[in-house]
């Protein structure tokens, strides 16, 4: 022990280590005693690679039974410090491997409630909502939709929660696409139609929808429809360019890709 | 945060400022800084000297000093140390031989046994660990594509698996993590659309999903930001601006607006720039701020290449070298 108090980034200690538990039986009563002390450890060098490497070995092995200690350990870290990326892994591993999707969906959830800007905790929920098997994808997407939506109902400028929602479509199981969730053009126009009406990223990706509506259109045949939500479209980025002068190449740039668009359908 | 209209002194960039700042760490090996800062000196070093490069002042330093100094860090498993007390690590390695390359010196690199020791690292997924204690990390297979590409020996190395593990780390949003599922970070997003620049794969990745997500990191300030709803902070005007610059959309973000956030944060004292502009500079920073404007076409400085994080002129003698190596083997 004294070795990895000295140097805790020394690999063949702590790999010397795992073999030494192995051959001790790996009872739990061993397993517990390491984990207390792998605590003890983790506290003071929260950042410790091999360490964590350590503890999740040690965690997958214990199993199902302790695997809520685990959370809890690695909810305590993130407490101290939201960024630790090794106590999110950690979480990711004990989830997947004991299928904890509904706790870490809470466990999301709650950090989300307490700051709506955490974009560590979108991207958990995003990694529990894409990795959860489930019987109808249909229903998970709705769900999510309208989670996101309540969300940027509290905070109509948080580009986490529009990045999660404008993401959605491409969950696995999904034959949705942006032109065909009616919940995401809803909470948009619900935003701008109330007191935000020039809020980027409502605009954006309003301006999106109707985009791949006019596509979904061409494709089917229907020009009038394609022209409609084309020219939908252009409002939409002909408004972000006074709303978000910062970008507006990019917003060119997306009139352009319209533009080029509307040849096409004449050509049709 | 807004960037004022009148930037005084330091509406233009004070390149003898910068110049002397960064030699004052040459001649300073007493001071403090050198001493705290010894596990990732060869990677201050490549900062400080591809800068120099950039400010047109690399004749300034030591060059003869500088690489004999980087050759003594060369350790006996063939990958470099961030100093001579230090271990191996991919990321010094690939310092090493970006310094190795500013000079033209590439010939006195023992290519063997470096890319030897680079595809130790690779792992069966593809992915790369850091050294021999295994952490794995989407930063290190830019580094370990890097290296092997600066010397000219890709080959070594399993290029279609390092593709397709960076491509596993690809998020909802467009952007990149350090392992699948983990979060996007710009820093990321420049190491693995690096990585699949060099491997030719870049169409692995969405363009314009993750090029929105990039212009989407520029603050009212004029800097960007390396995530959603984070600060402002000159490095990366370099990570995200070189993810877009490879792909073809460095316009989409406002260059004039950025390039006034990173001017602002220039010290005019004692040169150097900083993250922000109320905090102390850095050689980080400013390496980081002066790649940004160079990538911006700020005028007298060198132009840089965004997949090397190199002098546009150094890789076209690298290029060069290895264009002259393949005629002279067949
Ligand atoms: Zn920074």
């Amino acid at each position: 022990m004294e070795v990895i108090h000295m140097n805790s980034a020394s690999y063949s200690a702590w790999e010397w280590r795992w073999r030494c538990l192995e051959a001790l039986g790996g009872g739990p009563p061993v397993l517990a005693a390491e984990a207390r002390l792998l605590a003890d450890l983790a506290a003071a060098r929260p950042k410790n690679y091999q360490l964590w490497n350590h503890r999740r070995r040690l965690a997958l092995k214990r199993g199902a039974a302790h695997a809520p200690e685990e959370l809890d350990f690695a909810a305590a870290c993130l407490g101290q410090d939201a960024k630790n990326y090794h106590a999110w892994a950690q979480r990711q591993a004990v989830v997947a491997s004991f299928g904890l999707w509904a706790a870490e969906l809470a466990y999301a959830e709650a950090l989300i409630a307490a700051d709506v800007r955490n974009n560590s905790a979108w991207n958990q929920r995003w990694f529990v909502v894409s990795g959860a098997p489930t019987k109808d994808p249909g229903a998970v997407l709705a769900r999510e939709v309208a989670f996101a939506a309540a969300q940027i109902r509290r905070a109509p400028h948080n580009d986490s929660a529009w990045a999660y929602l404008r993401g959605l479509p491409a969950l696995p199981g999904q034959a949705a696409q942006l032109a065909y969730e009616p919940g995401i053009p809803a909470i948009c126009l619900e935003v701008l139609s109330g007191d935000h009406p020039s809020c980027p990223p409502a605009l954006a990706l309003l301006a999106d929808v109707y985009a791949a509506q006019a596509l979904a259109a061409r494709a089917a045949g229907d020009a009038t429809a394609s022209a409609a939500a084309r020219a939908a479209a252009r409002r939409c980025f002909g408004h972000l360019l006074v709303a978000d002068p910062l970008r507006s190449a990019y917003w060119r740039h997306c009139l352009a890709q319209l533009k080029s668009g509307a040849e096409e359908d004449d050509e049709a | 945060m807004t960037t004022p209209a009148d930037l005084g002194p330091r509406g233009r960039l004070l390149v003898d400022k910068h110049a002397n700042y960064i030699r004052s760490f040459e001649k300073s090996r007493e001071s403090f800084e050198f001493y705290a800062t010894e596990h990732f000196r060869m990677s201050g070093v490549y900062w400080g000297l591809t800068a120099m490069h950039l400010l047109g002042r690399l004749d300034d330093m030591d060059g003869t000093e500088i690489l004999e100094w980087v050759l003594s860090c060369a350790k006996p498993d063939g990958g470099f140390g961030g100093s001579e007390r230090h271990d191996s690590h991919l990321l010094y390695t690939l310092s090493a031989v970006q310094i190795l390359a500013l000079y033209d010196a590439l010939d006195q690199a023992d290519t063997e046994r470096i890319t030897d020791y680079v595809a130790s690292l690779q792992q069966a997924d593809g992915s790369f660990a850091g050294d021999s204690w295994g952490e794995i990390d989407t930063r290190f297979s830019y580094c370990a594509l890097s290296c092997c590409a600066l010397l000219g020996r890709l080959d070594a190395l399993d290029v279609r698996r390092a593709a397709q593990y960076v491509a596993a780390c690809r998020n909802f949003d467009g952007g990149f993590g350090r392992k699948p599922g983990d979060e996007s970070h710009a820093g990321q997003v420049f190491c693995c659309v690096g990585a699949l620049a060099i491997a030719g794969a870049l169409d692995l990745l969405d363009r314009d999903l993750l090029c929105w997500w990039l212009c989407e990191r520029q603050t009212r300030s004029g800097g960007l930001n390396g995530r959603p709803e984070k600060m402002q902070d000159v490095c990366y005007s370099w990570w995200c601006l070189s993810a877009l610059s490879i792909l073809g959309r460095l316009h989409w973000i406002d260059g004039a607006a950025l390039s006034r956030f990173i001017l602002f944060c220039q010290d005019e004292d004692g040169g150097g720039i900083s993250d922000r502009p109320e905090d102390v500079a850095d050689v980080y920073h400013t390496f980081f701020g002066v790649a940004g404007l160079a990538l911006l076409g700020y005028r007298g400085l060198q132009a840089i290449d965004p997949t090397y994080a190199l002098p546009v002129t150094v890789m076209e003698a690298v290029k060069a070298r290895h264009a002259a190596r393949v005629a002279a083997e067949s």
